[in-house]
Formats: structure tokens, C-alpha cells, sequence
């Protein structure tokens, strides 16, 4: 990744800035998420097979698009 | 937390990820995420696959450090949060996100995967990339995966069917990566050496102590990690060598060829 001086000193300041939080808070924030969607299941607002696709990176056509760039580093570096 | 996120258009995941390949990141997906790419991306080669779809939620685990939590927030316009140590799992940050349909969504970074070193992971990663999509993104190969999820279901005290479907999904993606590296070293795209170095390192992690423990506890057969229709045929000497001196001589159920 290749930022210049000022993108890293943004950074610094994000990360100095950013809110620290616990783990437990954490799983909290991960429990709301899974709340929110049943709600939005229960509550006639989504499809349950609407939560499952949006849950995933890309669609079957769209995953057919991809290369593998490296299988013989992939299959060399086997460890 | 809803006032401090940031909207993404539909296509969630997906937008994310684009986001990053042009923030100049590398995403280096891993979890459930990563596992279900592979089911994807292999399915057509193994058919039995669409029977074992692992699942996938809204937390999308990345592996990195500080720095590319902090580009990926800086590119998605969106504050994040960093988890203090002490957790169950060495996760260094959270963005959570609110996508325009109203859901719900996280891009975890985590430090280390259980059992593979940072090095072991980085160098033997997979690279994809989707020009159609504009997105590169690094997966760990599917035997780290298969490691990872092996040890993870070794530490934890009850298994779910999820994480055996998981398990299975990921057997039969390594064969058919090994199944195209097969191909390869017969048209000479690839060194057999380096095959061959790959499945001997495969098999010995079959007689590995978790591995073991899997297969009896499971019913497991670690046979099917191997493409024996291929390896049968196949004219290379060591492929054939290892396919006899190996698979055969180890595994009761793996098919005969005459030497």
C-alpha cells in the first residue's frame, strides 16, 4: 500500500483518535446486527433470503469472474 | 452506533471490497467469508459442494493491521473503533456500517490467524482478482482454511453441523485446487516438484495428531483431499509416486493401479 506523507499522518491522527472499545462491546455491537436483521425479518421489512444474500461477498456470477493470479506460489508455499 | 455510520449503497460486500482495491488495499478476506468464496469458486469442479454451502453472516473478517483499518475507514468515509487486547480472538478493529436498505454490517481486522504463522499466511496466499468487478482481494489458500478451521473445531467443546459442513466443503475445495495444479504440472504451466512438495506437505498434516482426531471423531476421510481419478491417470513419475507410495500405501479405501 503505498500512501503518501500526509494520507500516513491522517491516519496516525485517525487511529489515535479512534474510540477504543472491549471485546465485550464488541460482541454487543455483533448481537445488534443479528437483532436488527430478525427484526427486519419479523417485521415484514426483509425476506430471510434477502439476509442471506446480503450477507455474502458476491453473487455465483459474479465469484465466476475471478482469477487465481498465483497457484503455483499457492501449491509452492503449501506449509 | 447509528450516528456514526456511514451509508453504503446495495451490493454491500461487494462495494466494500471495490472501495478497498481502490484505496490501494489488498483485502485479505478470512473466516466464513473466505471459506465460502472457495465453496464458490471450486463448486463447479465438485458438484457436491452445492450440497454443503457453508453459511456466511455480516461480519467480515479481514486480516491486517492498524494501518489498513484505517485506509479502509479513511476510503468508506466511515468511523471505526479499535478492540483493546484481551479477547478470546486478536481482533484490532471494527467498522461497522449501515448499508441504505437500513441493514447492518462489520468489517472486523484481525492480527493472526490460530495455529498459521504470519508469514505461513501471507506467502502461501491466494490472489483473485476480478477485472469485471474491479476488485483484488487475497484469500488464504484453502489447506491454511482447512488448518484453521481443523484446530478451531479441536478447541471448541461442542461441534455444530455448521462447522463440519465447513470442514467438508473445504476437503473438497483443496482437491480441486490440487486437482487444477494436477493439470498444470502435465502441461507444464507449473514444476511438478512444487505439486508434489504441496501434496507431501498435505498428506502429513492427514497423519498430524488434529487431523487424526478429526477423522475418528468425525468420520472423516482425508483421502477425499486428493484428486485419486486424476493421480491414477496421471503420466508424471513423482505425481505417480506420491499417488502410490503415499495414498496407496496409507489409506485402505484409496484404488489400486498396477506399479
Amino acid at each position: 500500500m503505498r500512501t503518501n506523507a500526509r494520507q500516513q499522518a491522517a491516519q496516525r491522527t485517525a487511529l489515535r483518535k479512534a474510540t477504543k472499545i472491549s471485546y465485550a462491546r464488541l460482541q454487543h455491537l455483533r448481537q445488534e446486527t443479528l437483532e436488527l436483521d430478525s427484526k427486519r425479518v419479523t417485521s415484514g421489512r426483509a425476506e430471510p433470503q434477502e439476509i442471506l444474500l446480503e450477507s455474502r461477498l458476491f453473487t455465483d456470477e459474479e465469484i465466476k469472474t475471478f482469477k487465481l493470479a498465483n497457484l503455483e506460489q499457492v501449491l509452492a508455499k503449501t506449509r | 452506533m447509528t450516528n456514526l455510520t456511514p451509508a453504503l449503497p446495495s451490493g454491500h460486500f461487494k462495494n466494500l471490497l471495490t472501495a478497498a482495491t481502490g484505496a490501494g488495499l489488498q483485502p485479505f478476506v478470512t473466516g466464513e467469508h473466505a471459506a465460502y468464496f472457495w465453496a464458490r469458486y471450486f463448486a463447479p469442479q465438485e458438484p457436491a459442494i452445492k450440497f454443503l454451502l457453508p453459511e456466511t453472516g455480516k461480519f467480515l473478517v479481514l486480516l491486517g493491521g492498524t494501518s489498513d483499518l484505517a485506509t479502509l475507514a479513511q476510503a468508506l468515509q466511515a468511523p471505526f473503533y479499535r478492540v483493546r487486547p484481551g479477547g478470546p480472538r486478536p481482533v484490532l478493529g471494527v467498522i461497522p456500517l449501515t448499508a441504505s436498505n437500513g441493514s447492518q454490517l462489520q468489517v472486523e481486522f484481525i492480527q493472526r490467524l490460530p495455529g498459521v504463522t504470519p508469514q505461513e499466511i501471507q506467502r502461501g496466499a491466494a490472489e483473485l482478482t476480478s477485472e469485471e468487478l474491479g476488485v483484488t482481494m487475497r484469500l488464504p489458500a484453502p489447506f491454511t482454511c482447512l488448518k484453521v478451521e481443523c484446530l478451531e473445531m479441536m478447541a471448541r467443546l461442542g461441534d455444530t453441523a455448521q462447522d463440519l459442513n465447513r470442514l467438508s466443503t473445504l476437503v473438497l475445495c483443496n482437491r480441486a485446487l490440487l486437482r487444477e495444479g494436477v493439470k498444470a504440472a502435465e502441461s507444464e504451466i507449473i514444476a511438478e516438484r512444487k505439486l508434489v512438495v504441496a501434496m507431501e506437505t498435505i498428506f502429513a498434516f492427514t497423519q498430524s495428531k488434529p487431523a487424526r482426531h478429526a477423522a475418528e471423531k468425525h468420520k472423516v476421510d482425508w483421502l477425499q483431499l486428493f484428486p485419486v481419478v486424476e493421480l491414477m491417470k496421471t503420466t508424471r513419475a513423482r505425481v505417480r509416486k506420491f499417488f502410490q507410495k503415499r495414498l496407496q500405501a496409507t489409506f485402505p479405501s484409496c484404488p489400486r493401479v498396477p506399479s
